[in-house]
């Protein structure tokens, strides 16, 4: 699929030194951010303390009474969560994330999905695939700088736009780190994460977002725990459902159930053995009672479900025990925890619900706070005045938060911002080149003269050429992987050249001693469409004069056996105006994907550029 | 602690929203189960037409056959190996087609004219190469296809006056071109849309072209018809194209014709009709001298687990068929004369990939593939066991194609 990864090693170590070295900047922008965050409260409190020693705040030299403490639901889900996504930051730290996130992680939920998934995915694939390092290390930093802003900033305006900001990214996670949950593709089930476990992070950063007033009575836990509900009688109808395979551990045919297929699979992700036993038993188990898993689960969840539904507190308790013990045995036994083997991006869904689940319950139990002062609705909790920056030096609680807040946008953007750039720029990170073929190395010699033909018998040389700059190549007018795609790599890195390109001759001479022919050549031309090309030459000539051609300019060429294709060397090079050879590049493009390609026609175009302005 | 008194008689609307979302979006998960692949909508599986094959040329016999790993089309290489009239030993020619082999070759030959070897598109190179010797393979001389040749072993044809023809393209845009000097000019003589809007394409039903034979000075076409029971075998006369008449006997006229191969023999041509039905695949081979009559032969039918590996001229004016089935056992079936029946020769080794009948002499080589080695074995006259008579290591390289 076009975009779908680059077809590197996830482990590739030009690619993961860049992410390490980017990881090492940036981490140092997090800290100065810190340390500014830091002196800029220690300024505010002294003001602070300055201004309440005078009196000036009409508080007779005491500082303004702060907003009240929050209530439980709420403080639950925002310090989990946001310990929950600094964890999920620190993974994306993994030195295989740039490389393996989208063929490990987002790939093989989207092949399952229908097309028009699969399309939307993979746009934002491509950007990943594009811009790995940047867009690794974004992901580090938007994750925990967002964990950073629900953990340190408690409440008022600040902290639920930190909920707002944990939706935003929660939602395009889900759908383009998780392919939507892949509630779109078969085999959907509960016990595999449906409907994907950032869809509980944006649940509960919606929760936190909401406004002071919708926690002061237990409507907002019973609409939670009816919504839960809802869910959990649906996710239980959905498991029971005939013909989708979880009511066999085993088929007719000798193959597995759904069920024990899924956890087969998961055993085979690396994780401690432990683990792996763990999973591996219950695949076998599952495999021989099959039937009976199901019912257990289809029961227990449209148990729970009904027991949420009637939000009482009695019943809601046992549901919720239930509930977290299926959960647990759940995330261990069949999600094998997701982060402790492969590129594991979160603790996956069982933690999550179940923190929902149970911040619904608190919701519903325990709506209001107890302060000092008596029975006090948060709602009606005294929040300041004046404009801000009165209140900076009138409320240490704001102070605190505001600064906080900050901190914590200041190191969203700090992945945010290389990314939003990355992202603006169509063509791939020449690191993807770099990682293929190493760098373009810089020579100066007198490039080999030639004389051949081009794809329309006319003849051509180098000293023809003079006055525009060469990008020079030899292409198999036969092959069938590489050099179809080398083409396409120079035709990519002419229209990066923009004006510069009526400058710029790109040429290629034939590298098949038996397909020598300008046929040849021009039925190339027409597959790769190169023909409408003004300043492509493909050139051709007898073998006696290919022959040192391809050995002046270090080109090996031999038959290959067993119905393999010629082999031939994938060089490329670029000559300067006045016929000087500046720079030559390795132009085998590995894999090939879209991602390599667009890198190298970069890499190509700036070795171009460079020769073109003589530098 | 205090507690907000319910509401009585207000009800949120995410409350009443979220069940019917639910609802829909549990029914839609679970209709969203991958379909089971494998049958056509007609529930008669297409025929899968080998290109293994062996052919006869006026310097030795000639085999095409897939090596390497066959699950992986890119790991795929097609092999050619050779025979030179009068020895006993075969080589392999391949490394003259000078492009990678993915994709399968095709092979034509006819007396006193050059033998002919067309590589198949694959991966991403979208015509068709070719190569000619008529020195046994000592020298070669490349031709081209600007468009891939058509996934059959009769895509290429050489006649007996010279003329070459190819089927390039699959389906209604596959075309009949003809050389018009060498292997590089060619010109367009029908096209399967064509064929199909006349007469004879309406009464077949014309749905693709499977096979090409420029037999006797004439141009013949194959197809696939969609009408049940008949033969879409269309001879050139005069500009004009016919549907040549060949009534299938009994049952099988009931059933969807296609032509697998048309094979030119010392005597005449063959046509080789695959016939499929509910319980299975059958085979006849119709035989003509003239193109107006046919001589029909009795349908070999294949048990619904076997499938086609390969067919091809034995000697004289007869045909083999080799069939495996999905636990491996094989096959062989020839067919001698006009309408004689079929004999079954003794079962051939396993991973048997196709046979060469020895134009000089009774003895048939079957060859057996495993991964990089092809194992040949031969059966002499009157045995019924096959004796292995030569072992190839093939040097693939893998991942080449990548």
């Amino acid at each position: 699929m076009p975009g779908m990864g680059t077809g590197l090693r996830t482990n590739d170590p030009t690619i993961v030194s860049a992410f390490h070295t980017a990881l090492l900047h940036q981490g140092l922008i997090v800290l100065l951010i810190l340390a500014v965050a830091g002196i800029s409260l220690n300024v505010l409190r002294t003001l602070q303390f300055r201004r309440a020693a005078r009196g000036g705040d009409g508080n007779q030299g005491v500082l303004r009474p702060d907003d009240p403490p929050e209530p439980p639901a709420r403080r639950l889900l925002r310090v989990s969560f946001g310990l929950i996504w600094v964890i999920d930051g620190i993974l994306q730290g993994q030195s295989s994330m740039p490389l393996g996130m989208v063929p490990q992680v987002v790939q093989p939920t989207t092949a399952a999905s229908p097309t028009w998934v699969q399309h939307l995915v993979n746009a934002g694939a491509t950007v990943w695939s594009y811009h790995p390092v940047q867009a690794a290390a974004a992901a580090v930093w938007i994750q925990i700088g967002i964990g950073l802003w629900l953990l340190v900033v408690p409440r008022g305006m600040w902290s639920r736009a930190g909920g707002l900001v944990s939706v935003g990214w929660g939602l395009l996670v889900w759908v383009f780190g998780e392919s939507f949950g892949g509630i779109f593709a078969p085999g959907l089930t509960w016990l595999f994460g449906a409907p994907g476990a950032v869809l509980f992070y944006c649940a509960a950063g919606a929760l936190i977002a909401l406004p002071g007033r919708a926690w002061a009575t237990p409507r907002l836990g019973r609409t939670v725990l009816r919504v839960l509900g809802v869910f959990f009688v649906g996710m239980a109808l959905l498991q029971a459902w005939p013909g989708r395979g979880f009511w066999s551990g085993q088929t007719r045919s000798g193959g597995v159930g759904t069920l024990t297929g899924m956890v087969q699979q998961m055993a085979q992700t690396p994780q401690p053995r432990t683990l792996s036993s763990w999973v591996t038993s219950f695949a076998a188990f599952d495999a021989s009672h099959g039937w009976g898993v199901n019912l257990f689960v289809v029961l227990a969840l449209a148990g729970i479900g009904a027991a949420f539904l009637t939000a009482r507190p009695r019943v809601v308790r046992v549901a919720l025990l239930a509930l977290v013990v299926l959960c647990l045995a759940d995330w261990m036994l069949i999600e094998d925890f997701g982060f402790l083997g492969g590129v594991g991006t979160d603790p996956n869904s069982m933690i999550p619900q179940a923190l929902v689940c149970i911040a619904g319950y608190l919701a519903l139990t325990r709506p209001v706070v107890v302060t000092n002062a008596g029975v006090v609705p948060i709602v009606r909790a005294p929040v300041g005045v004046g404009s801000w920056r009165q209140r900076l030096i009138t409320s240490p609680g704001y102070a605190f938060r505001f600064v906080a807040a900050s901190a914590a946008i200041g190191v969203v953007l700090v992945g945010g911002i290389p990314m939003a750039v990355a992202a603006a720029n169509p063509n791939a990170d020449p690191i993807l080149a770099t990682a293929v073929d190493g760098t373009p190395n810089a020579v100066n010699f007198p490039a080999p003269a030639f004389t051949l033909v081009d794809q329309h018998d006319r003849p051509v040389s180098l000293t023809d050429l003079r006055g525009k700059t060469v990008a020079l190549t030899f292409l198999d007018p036969v092959c069938t992987s590489d050099c179809p795609v080398i083409a396409q790599e120079f035709r990519q890195a002419d229209q990066m050249l923009g004006a510069l390109s009526k400058k710029v001759e790109f040429v290629a001479i034939d590298a098949n001693p038996l397909y020598t022919a300008p046929d040849y050549l021009l039925a190339f031309d027409d597959q790769e469409n190169l023909s409408r090309i003004s300043n492509w030459a493909y050139l051709t000539g007898p073998l006696t004069q290919l022959k040192p051609i391809w050995n002046n300019y270090g080109i090996l060429i031999g038959y290959s056996p067993g119905g393999a294709m010629i082999a031939h060397g994938e060089l490329a090079y670029v000559i300067s105006p006045t016929g000087q050879m500046r720079y030559s590049l390795d132009s085998d493009p590995g894999a090939g994907t879209s991602a390599t390609r667009s890198s190298f026609a970069a890499t190509l175009a700036d070795a171009i550029t460079r020769t073109a302005n003589g530098s | 602690m205090t507690r907000a008194r319910r509401r009585p008689g207000r009800r949120s609307h995410v409350q009443a929203v979220v069940p019917f979302v639910f609802v829909a979006a549990v029914g839609m998960s679970a209709l969203t189960v991958a379909p089971a692949g494998g049958a056509s909508t007609s529930g008669v599986p297409a025929i899968q037409i080998p290109l293994a094959t062996s052919i006869h040329s006026s310097a030795g016999t000639w085999v095409t056959l897939p090596m390497g790993d066959l699950s992986q089309p890119l790991n795929t290489f097609w092999q050619l190996f050779f025979q030179p009239t009068g020895t006993t030993s075969w080589s392999n020619k391949v490394e003259a087609t000078a492009v990678a082999t993915n994709g399968g070759l095709v092979l034509a030959s006819a007396a006193n004219q050059p033998f002919v070897v067309g590589v198949r598109p694959s991966n991403l190179l979208h015509f068709s190469p070719l190569i000619s010797t008529d020195d046994g393979g000592h020298s070669w001389s490349p031709g081209l296809l600007r468009t891939g040749l058509a996934t059959s072993p009769s895509a290429l044809s050489t006649g007996l006056t010279g003329q070459t023809l190819a089927l390039v393209g699959d389906g209604l845009g596959a075309q009949v071109r003809t050389s018009t000097g060498g292997l590089s000019k060619w010109g367009t003589l029908t096209t399967a849309r064509q064929l199909a809007s006349g007469s004879g394409g309406k009464a077949c039903g014309l749905d693709s072209l499977t096979a090409v034979a420029s037999w006797a000075g004439r141009a013949i076409v194959g197809a696939d018809c969609s009408r049940p029971g008949v033969v879409g075998i269309f001879a050139e006369q005069a500009g004009s194209w016919n549907l040549d008449p060949i009534a299938l006997s009994g049952s099988l006229r009931r059933d969807r014709v296609e032509v697998l191969a048309l094979e030119q023999t010392t005597d005449g041509l063959i046509a080789v009709l695959g016939i499929s039905e509910k319980a299975g695949t059958a085979v006849v081979a119709a035989w003509t001298t003239n193109t107006t009559r046919w001589i029909i032969s009795p349908a070999l039918t294949l048990a619904s687990s076997h499938h086609l590996v390969s067919f091809g001229p034995a000697d004289g004016s007869s045909l083999f068929v080799v069939s495996a089935s999905s636990s491996g056992s094989m096959r062989l079936a020839v067919v001698d004369d006009p309408g004689a029946p079929w004999r079954q020769l003794p079962h051939p080794p396993s991973n048997t990939a196709t046979v060469a009948f020895s134009p000089t002499s009774p003895t048939i080589d079957a060859f057996a593939v495993h991964n990089s080695t092809m194992t040949v074995w031969a059966l002499g006259s009157g045995s019924s066991d096959w004796v292995k008579s030569q072992v190839v290591h093939v040097p693939i390289e893998f991942g080449s194609s990548h």
